[in-house]
């Protein structure tokens, strides 16, 4: 059960950013995952300081979504931009172009084994919590991941900037006549939804393998919660990260590949009867 | 019209290539030059850790020939070409190495699923396969005249884990089973529990994974072996690694035996550290003889430590025996036709092997080694592990017979 | 001087309408005495050329034809394979009957994809597609007892007189050139004028009585189809089908060759299939990150060409839908 919720919360985290990326500027990063994978080196090389592997750690924690926010500005400001005008064809084929020189770039940087994360000590063996055994290692995501939630949460309906953001979802157009500079509102919004995943990517390393394709099963499983969830909304999002969780976690006691048929008709139905998500807005 | 200007370019482009691919393709062949040996390994890519060790087994055995003067008077040459593991690039490679660098003799890889794909192309071709790879299927059921075998396989390492099972520990009786799904995973499965259910009858396995080839998340595997509290947790993984350190982390290892059947525990405890804590309780098979006194282990463990500065690991013997019964071969043969090797292969006895002379039967190609079997400790001396305690056992000890090995090829 | 050059030579190109069939016969001449001329290295190179080229024009009928972008042809490819080699391995079917057999499996698949996601608006198309082909993928990968799982299939053989590499490369260019014939009539036949016309503005083509969602159904059937002659093709090829087949970096290879050989021609695919197989094997020589320069090159090319490497506008197809 502990898996499902794990995958729950590491798909909230880089869902909810692909939808807003997605409901505020019609973009669909297929590479969005890639900065899941990013957090995830980044931790990889940070366990090697030489301070203490706690400190590596938080140091981690906090410099990765850093990191990756900057390379996700660098992307959107020099290559994203220009292809905007063009629809979203052009858009999707940069992004899928970018899946592989993400790859590529991890190949070359970390190698193309399957990564140990040198743990530190506080993460090492399990703790009982009653009926459920959790490795300690699969403790950040655990703590870290519904506090994100709430955070992401206060910011979306609680500042000013938040507003802005949701409003940009409804109708970026009359937001613009208003005098908001939207598209930097935008560059904004796709860092933050970059640094979420590069979060999650910080969060689950520990208790995984890495290796510089770990993106690709994520992906799909990404845009189905985005599309059950509905564009643009961080609630259902957090709703349907949930939804395949539970799946996920289903389909282990039979066969992993049910998984991956339950999502996908589970996407086919929401699309046939409710296109606009659990949370989204009729168009 | 943009459209035709570009179109046609990028079609004079593609013509250009064409033309350098033609013109590559008119190589004369040199019948009087090197011996040319072709090797397809995962030199990249998730399994390299274990396939960079091998080509260095391989090339030491080559260096060494050539340094006294090549074999019938000929230097051989190895051609080293990266499928990273994968199927599908290991075919083509095999393809390349056979009709592009037209090489005379092939060799490969410990990964079963290329050595099966691609050992039609050598009966095809006509051209001796000396592989790797572990599945039994390469000498019985998809065996053919050219393929031969210089290595241990699942069939020797399931009946070997087996039987150290019921050796050394009779008193242990549920098991947990893990093993990659894929053809040597599903093998070694398939022998293990076989041959155990024979020596002891009342041992009930009480639960199975079979993660994929390459598995990075070993959660919810580690989760059901707590839940169903097994004595004894047996595994066989491409990639162990992983998996080994997400076990010690969730404590899986206390109380419990863990025993890597798949007969390599040294590549398995390759990223072990100190800091991960002993080793408690992990059995294994080891090609690299720790704790015995054996010459030709030892005479080997120096080269390798001289040539690359690293500690001898079975994948090093592996390559190394591979390249030298091919050699040795090739010597007996005194020339490099196909089937004059492949009489003197059979039943030959490879004199240069690390693991002191030992035979390639004549019926399936097959060599018959011995195997160790027996605990890993930590050797803080050295800083790494290492595995004592050690079982000697010798394939030709339960290793299926000429007659039934014979019958597995007429059932295919 | 120079430029007065340059200028004449832009003529010249322009009126020379000669240029193309020439091109193409030459191709056609070339491709028929491959196995004559070159070693049996490069005959396999050519037969896995002649495979992309069919795999990606049907994904073109899709992308360049209707204005649909698939992100999951491979599943159909990988269907195809998969059948072809089920049909021979465990049914015991004779090759020619697999091979025939084995398309119309993929075009099943594709019928019931089809009618869940041709409906959708475009972002939700793509998205279906692609989890349809995760699907494929994941169901080759671990149904170890049908599809051999990381294993594959083994033993796919082809009948005997197609056992060769020569014999086979013909077979292949056969087929090939049928089916592209199939559907460049296809293309220019009334059907294939509702498909340009949806492409154009799917809104207006419904008002002037074209049966929108008939047509993208339809031509996803087709696609789906010779997608999956093209699995078929690469099964007996390789004598082995691998999950890696259905995989969705797989569905990106049509894509590559379609948006550098021409999204508007309908030989575009075709010599982006040559440029792309034949430039995988320089490149890889020098460099193992074949697929980060493939990354790269798709970009800088929609980036970098704004109207697109054919002159023909992609944007014209979503303009700002939103």
């Amino acid at each position: 059960m502990s898996s499902g919720l794990i995958k729950a919360m590491l798909l909230f985290l880089i869902a909810s950013g692909l939808s807003l990326i997605w409901g505020m500027g019609r973009v669909i990063n297929v590479a969005h995952a890639s900065f899941y994978v990013l957090g995830a080196f980044i931790v990889l090389s940070m366990m090697q300081l030489p301070f203490d592997a706690a400190i590596n750690y938080a140091l981690a924690l906090v410099l990765a979504p850093i990191i990756v926010a900057l390379v996700a500005a660098v992307i959107e400001l020099g290559l994203l931009r220009r292809v905007y005008h063009r629809g979203i064809l052009p858009v999707v084929m940069v992004t899928f172009g970018l899946v592989f020189v993400f790859q590529g770039l991890v190949r070359i940087i970390w190698g193309d084994e399957l990564h140990v994360v040198n743990t530190p000590a506080f993460m090492r063996g399990a703790v009982s919590l009653g009926v459920v055994t959790i490795a300690k290692n699969q403790l950040p995501i655990i703590i870290v991941a519904p506090l994100t939630a709430i955070g992401i949460w206060a910011v979306f309906y609680r500042t000013r900037w938040g507003t802005l953001v949701r409003a940009a979802t409804q109708d970026r157009e009359m937001l613009n006549a208003l005098g908001t500079n939207v598209p930097r509102l935008f560059t904004v919004t796709f860092m933050m939804a970059a640094s979420l995943a590069a979060l999650g990517g910080v969060l689950v390393a520990p208790t995984i393998g890495l290796f510089p394709a770990m993106d690709g099963p994520l992906i799909v499983d990404a845009f189905a919660v985005v599309v059950i969830g509905g564009l643009g909304s961080i609630l259902g999002s957090l709703l349907a990260a949930i939804i395949i969780g539970l799946v996920f976690a289903f389909s282990l006691l039979i066969a992993p590949e049910l998984g991956t048929v339950l999502t996908f008709l589970i996407m086919a139905v929401v699309l046939s009867f409710r296109p606009w998500g659990l949370r989204g807005s009729p168009e | 019209m943009i459209k035709r200007l570009v179109n046609t370019k990028l079609a004079f482009l593609a013509m250009a290539l064409v033309a350098v691919m033609a013109l590559g393709a008119c190589g004369e062949d040199e019948p009087t030059g090197p011996i040319k040996i072709g090797v397809g390994l995962g030199l990249t890519g998730a399994v390299a850790y274990i396939h960079v060790p091998w080509l260095e087994g391989a090339q030491l055995a080559v260096d060494e020939v050539n340094a006294a003067g090549g074999v019938n008077g000929r230097l051989i040459e190895l051609s080293a070409l990266d499928n990273k593991g994968a199927t599908e690039d290991g075919l083509s490679v095999t393809r390349e190495l056979i009709h592009d660098q037209q090489v005379d003799f092939l060799m490969s890889g410990w990964m079963s699923n290329i050595c099966m794909a691609s050992t039609p192309e050598a009966e095809d071709a006509q051209i001796i396969y000396m592989a790797g790879c572990m599945t039994d299927a390469f000498t019985t059921s998809g065996g053919h005249d050219y393929s031969f075998r210089a290595t241990g396989n699942a069939l020797m390492q399931g009946y070997v884990g087996a039987e150290y099972m019921a050796a050394r520990f009779p008193d242990k009786k549920t098991f947990y089973v893990i093993t990659a799904n894929y053809e040597f995973g599903a093998s070694i499965r398939k022998f293990f529990l076989e041959h155990l259910k024979e020596l002891v009858p009342d041992a009930e396995i009480v639960g199975e994974a079979q993660p994929a080839f390459i598995e990075s998340d070993f959660g919810p595997i580690i989760s059901d072996i707590q839940a169903k509290d097994p004595d004894v947790v047996v595994y066989a993984l491409a990639v162990a690694p992983p998996f080994l350190q997400q076990a010690i982390a969730l404590g899986m290892f206390q109380d419990r035996i863990v025993f890597s059947v798949s007969g390599h525990i040294d590549q398995d405890l390759i990223n072990y550290t100190e800091e991960d804590g002993a080793p408690v309780g992990m059995h294994g098979a080891v090609t690299r003889s720790y704790a015995i006194n054996d010459p030709a282990a030892e005479a080997f463990d120096a080269k390798i430590q001289e040539k690359y500065e690293r500690v001898a690991i079975s994948s090093h013997y592996y390559g190394y025996n591979s390249a030298r019964a091919l050699i040795e071969g090739i010597e007996e043969a005194g020339s490099t036709d196909t089937d004059k090797v492949r009489e003197a292969l059979e039943g030959l006895v490879i004199e240069g092997s690390p693991f002191g002379p030992v035979t390639i039967r004549a019926c399936d190609h097959q060599v018959i080694l011995p195997m160790w079997v027996g605990e890993a400790v930590w050797d803080s001396a050295n800083s790494e592990p290492r595995v004592t305690n050690l079982v000697e056992f010798n394939a030709a000890d339960f290793y299926p017979s000429c007659d039934e090995v014979a019958a597995m090829r007429e059932a295919s | 001087m120079l430029s007065a050059t340059k200028k004449r030579f832009a003529a010249a190109k322009q009126n020379a309408s000669w240029l193309q069939p020439a091109l193409l016969a030459g191709l056609a001449i070339f491709s028929l005495i491959v196995p004559l001329i070159l070693g049996t290295f490069n005959v396999f190179l050519a037969t896995e050329i002649l495979i992309l080229a069919l795999f990606s024009v049907s994904f073109n009928m899709l992308l360049g034809y209707t204005g649909m972008v698939s992100f999951g042809q491979a599943a159909y490819y990988g269907l195809g394979a998969y059948a072809a080699g089920l049909f021979v391995t465990r049914m015991g079917l004779p090759m020619p009957l697999a091979f025939a057999l084995a398309p119309f499996v993929a075009a099943v698949g594709a019928a019931l994809v089809g009618a869940i996601a041709v409906r959708r608006a475009h972002a939700y198309f793509i998205m279906l597609t692609l989890a349809f082909g995760q699907i494929v993928y994941a169901i080759a990968l671990s149904w170890y007892s049908v599809t051999g799982g990381d294993n594959g299939l083994l033993g796919v053989r082809p009948i005997p007189l197609l056992s060769s590499p020569t014999n086979y490369y013909y077979f292949v260019l056969v087929v090939v050139v049928i089916c592209l014939y199939a559907m460049y009539r296809l293309v220019n036949s009334p059907f294939g004028s509702g498909l340009k016309a949806i492409r154009e503005n799917p809104l207006r083509a419904e008002a002037i009585g074209i049966n929108v969602l008939l047509h993208r159904w339809v031509i996803f059937i087709i696609a789906g189809f010779f997608s999956g002659v093209a699995g078929a093709l690469l099964a007996f090829f390789q004598r082995s089908i691998f999950p890696d087949a259905a995989l969705f970096t797989k569905s990106f290879d049509p894509l590559v060759t379609t948006v550098l050989g021409g999204v508007g021609n309908f030989f575009g695919p075709v010599v982006g299939s040559i440029f792309l197989v034949l430039l995988e094997r320089f490149v890889v020589r020098f460099t193992e990150h074949w697929l980060l320069v493939v990354g790269g090159l798709v970009i800088i090319v929609v980036i970098g060409f704004s109207r697109g490497i054919t002159g023909f506008d992609i944007s014209r197809f979503f303009g700002r839908r939103r």
